[in-house]
């Protein structure tokens, strides 16, 4: 069996919006479908890039489960369905590896040559 | 295409890919410090010419920042400047 990786993001503004509630519901799903469950990851609430239904703010859940493709197909379809789920993504879980520490100390924080490229294109003669 | 030389002021340095080089294979589409280093204030992906990226690594970075940008972890245009 494969390793997933599900993250999902939960409106902190749906009405009877309670996280737990929400997350209790994808877990036992999971299992329903013959899945188990590794690890669940709550980043909570963070800033989104973008509007998303009018929303600013969304919470962070990631669970990985170790499942059939059967498992995905149906936890996918609980989150299209769900009112309190506004994005999903599903991976295969990969083990993450090695120090990103020092990329963040050896690149500076604005990115590398961020100015030059973003100014009419591209930089070619 | 001329490539620019030393003499020209500035000494050119030796690019590096800075994946290889702290051994790291997977990059976590939700690590939003990582990913906001290989973009432009705008949100543009930056090329490997100029990162210096490996081919191997650069199509890891970009899948990851195109996931984040899906889960809204990064902006697909940013409009941070007029």
């Amino acid at each position: 069996m494969q390793l997933y990786d599900s993250t999902f993001i939960l409106n902190p503004q749906a009405e009877e919006s309670n996280f737990d509630a929400q997350i209790k519901e994808a877990v036992e799903l999971i299992a329903r479908y013959g899945g188990k469950l590794v690890h669940e990851n709550r980043f909570g609430m963070r800033r989104l890039a973008y509007e998303i239904q009018h929303l600013t703010q969304g919470y962070y859940v990631s669970l990985v489960y170790e499942g059939t493709g059967d498992v995905v197909k149906e936890l996918e379809r609980h989150f299209r369905l769900s009112e309190h789920v506004v994005r999903f993504l599903t991976t295969i879980y990969q083990q993450p590896e090695g120090a990103v520490d020092e990329i963040l100390a050896a690149v500076p924080e604005q990115g590398i040559a961020a100015a030059n490229l973003d100014e009419g294109g591209e930089n070619e003669a | 295409m001329y490539r620019q030389t030393e003499g020209m002021g500035e000494k050119r340095r030796k690019r590096h890919c800075r994946f290889c080089e702290n051994k790291i294979s997977q990059v976590d589409y939700r690590d939003e410090r990582l990913l906001k280093r290989f973009v432009t204030e705008r949100g543009k992906i930056i090329p490997r010419r100029i990162s210096g990226s490996c081919a191997r690594h650069q199509r890891i970075l970009t899948v990851a920042i195109k996931r984040a940008r899906h889960l809204a972890i990064l902006p697909y245009v940013a409009e941070t400047f007029k």
